[in-house]
């Protein structure tokens, strides 16, 4: 119980507009399969912000990875330089749409289950309407192995509530780790989560799998990295993570014009 | 001496398919290993946890069946707890293998915070506890949650071996608690907030029941079989579609109602969701129909090696979990094909010596007994009920 306790005392609410990078400032150039930058699945309320030029606000609800949490006692806040993936997303929005303003909020905390996650995401889709969000779930529930029907579960109720809200959801899988694979039922989780994307309007960023791609070429592989550079190999991967996500639900704002 | 065990009573059949459920057990348990993709579940919407468990109802049903017709009930129960003692012992032992396997790959990765992640971190802030909800069976950590079902399985059946003598009972008092349970979601509890165990005895008991049944007193092939072929047939037939087609695009079902969209997709294995039960039962069907008892590629030597196991399974299953754990450091460290192929082998050939030692030793010590079978307790056909 201590994590949701200290998770909820962690989130983080950045209703600002994510400044865009320093201009002259080299982009990472990021290669990525093509099945995980495009979705087929029509993102029809995000697509309709974007064509009413915004500003289109974004929420992103999720644990560590997404608030942006330091990983141990003695490492600042301020590790992720550049910003978490869904800043790092926003930012690449930005940059491809400059008519649009696109800002994102940010919920959640630290070993959060997507149970307690559910009623933060309801809490805020009373509060305003958020044409897309983002959900990062499922890793503490991998973790801790806690029932992936009750998962699945969580996620339809998730479902509900964004449509209800008028928006469209993408769900965002674990990260890839090799810990995390080797100690964990991972699969499991990783099935509720395709099921989930079954709900209309839910797509699935598959984030385990596009890592796992990015640590088989060597491009971006945090757990292979020497100390001193994991920081620097963070930045990248939330860079990298943030413009393939970005490619991602674009195409699925595409996806409803058709 | 030959170390598989056959003769008129023994059907083959049930030893090799436990033997492949052992080996798929051991693969899916290594989240990674590119052999997992080729297991059962790849397949049905059940997976070697239900062939395994209809299995290991046969075999209680045959070992403790015998032994109650022979020894009286009271018996035949106290060997059933004797067997969940060992699988209770074997949990305990694994559950520490695992605990040092966790902080092993945490310092071997340079990740140390890790182990706050990992479920165990409780095993640092609170040992005491977590050292007891764990021989509460109430906290199980990932992957460990078969022996604790297994042991709780035999304790229900310890209870219902009387009713064996009146099967259509026995099928009717499981099959309601198995039905109340699915209504109410009644679980064993869990420690933290885990929302029960992962595998829920009180459903899974059925499926038990139903191989206990099997073996205990094998119900009459039905005159006309067309119509079960044909139900069974089209029951795995229509698993392979939700496995291959739906859950790979659920998008396809995007024009149908929600409800029916969610009853679909959903097939918890925690409750053993009925499409689970009728697709293990039907896939016994089909093989009850295609394989002959007497097949003679069961008595080959191509199919020896999983009769072997299945014939031992006890130890296999103990020691593949264990070599399974050595074998997730292995992918861990380095999941190249050549160490794909490393961790395959050793395993199949560990399991296999574990097998053969097993059985060698039942043999050598069933040939030393005989002279001492007037003083010792009345033989009992031990068959492997593991």
């Amino acid at each position: 119980m201590r994590w949701s306790v200290s998770g909820i005392t962690i989130s983080l609410l950045l209703a600002l507009p994510v400044p865009s990078r320093a201009s002259g400032e080299p982009a990472i150039a990021c290669n990525a399969p093509d099945e995980f930058v495009t979705t087929d699945v029509p993102l029809a309320e995000f697509g309709a912000a974007i064509a009413s030029g915004g500003p289109v606000n974004i929420l992103a609800v999720g644990s560590a990875t997404t608030v942006g949490a330091p990983s141990t006692k003695d490492q600042k806040p301020t590790a992720i330089e550049g910003g978490t993936f869904p800043v790092q997303m926003v930012r690449s929005l930005n940059a491809a749409m400059p008519s649009v303003r696109f800002t994102l909020t940010v919920r959640g905390g630290r070993g959060m289950t997507a149970d307690a996650m559910l009623k933060l995401l309801d809490e805020t889709l009373k509060q305003q309407h958020y044409p897309l969000v983002l959900w990062q779930t499922g890793t503490v529930e991998a973790v801790r192995g806690l029932r992936p029907d009750g998962l699945l579960d969580v996620l339809h109720q998730g479902a509900d509530a964004v449509s209800d809200g008028g928006g469209n959801l993408v769900l965002i899988d674990p990260q890839f780790s090799r810990f995390l694979r080797a100690n964990t039922d991972v699969d499991a989780y990783e099935d509720v989560m395709r099921q989930a994307a079954a709900n209309p309007g839910v797509a699935l960023f598959q984030r385990f799998d596009l890592m796992r791609s990015w640590a088989d070429d060597g491009s971006v592989d945090l757990e292979r990295t020497a100390k001193e550079d994991r920081d620097k190999a963070l930045d990248r991967l939330n860079s990298c993570l943030g413009q393939v996500l970005a490619k991602f639900v674009l195409s699925g704002a595409d996806a409803a014009k058709k | 001496m030959t170390l598989i065990r056959s003769n008129r009573s023994r059907d083959l059949r049930v030893d090799f398919f436990r033997g492949l459920a052992l080996w798929w057990i051991y693969t899916d348990h290594i989240p990674g290993d590119i052999l997992g993709k080729y297991s059962l579940q790849n397949f049905a919407l059940c997976d070697a946890a239900e062939v395994f468990v209809l299995l290991a109802g046969f075999g209680a049903g045959i070992a403790y069946g015998t032994t109650m017709n022979r020894q009286g009930y009271l018996y035949a129960a106290a060997d059933t707890l004797r067997r969940a003692w060992t699988l209770y012992i074997a949990h305990i032992f694994l559950f520490v293998v695992y605990a040092a396997q966790v902080a092993y790959s945490a310092a071997a990765l340079d990740r140390m915070f890790y182990l706050e992640e990992a479920r165990l971190n409780v095993l640092a802030d609170d040992p005491f506890r977590a050292l007891l909800e764990a021989l509460l069976l109430r906290f199980q950590p990932n992957l460990l949650n078969i022996l604790p079902l297994y042991v709780t399985l035999l304790l229900m059946f310890a209870l219902a071996l009387p009713l064996l003598r009146w099967p259509k009972l026995l099928f009717l008092v499981s099959g309601a608690i198995y039905v109340a349970v699915r209504m109410t979601g009644f679980n064993l509890p869990s420690w933290d907030d885990a929302g029960g165990w992962f595998l829920n005895p009180l459903a899974w008991q059925f499926l038990f029941m139903i191989g206990a049944i099997l073996a205990y007193a094998p119900p009459r092939m039905p005159r006309v079989r067309w119509p079960l072929d044909t139900m069974a047939a089209a029951i795995l037939v229509a698993g392979v579609v939700i496995i291959w087609v739906i859950d790979n695009h659920p998008r396809i079902l995007a024009s149908m109602p929600m409800p029916v969209i969610r009853f679909l997709i959903t097939q918890d294995k925690t409750g053993l969701h009925p499409f689970r039960l009728i697709s293990i039962l039907s896939l016994t069907w089909v093989v009850v129909r295609i394989i002959p008892r007497e097949a003679s590629w069961l008595q080959s030597r191509y199919s020896w090696p999983l009769v072997l196991m299945g014939q031992n399974s006890l130890p296999v299953f103990c020691c593949g979990i264990f070599f399974g754990f050595m074998a997730r450091l292995g992918l861990e460290t380095d999941d190249s094909t050549a160490m794909q192929f490393v961790v395959n082998v050793f395993g199949v050939l560990a399991m296999l010596a574990v097998a053969g030692l097993a059985a060698w030793y039942r043999g050598k010590g069933r040939g030393s007994a005989v002279p001492r079978q007037t003083v010792s307790l009345p033989a009992v056909a031990r068959t492997d009920t593991g």
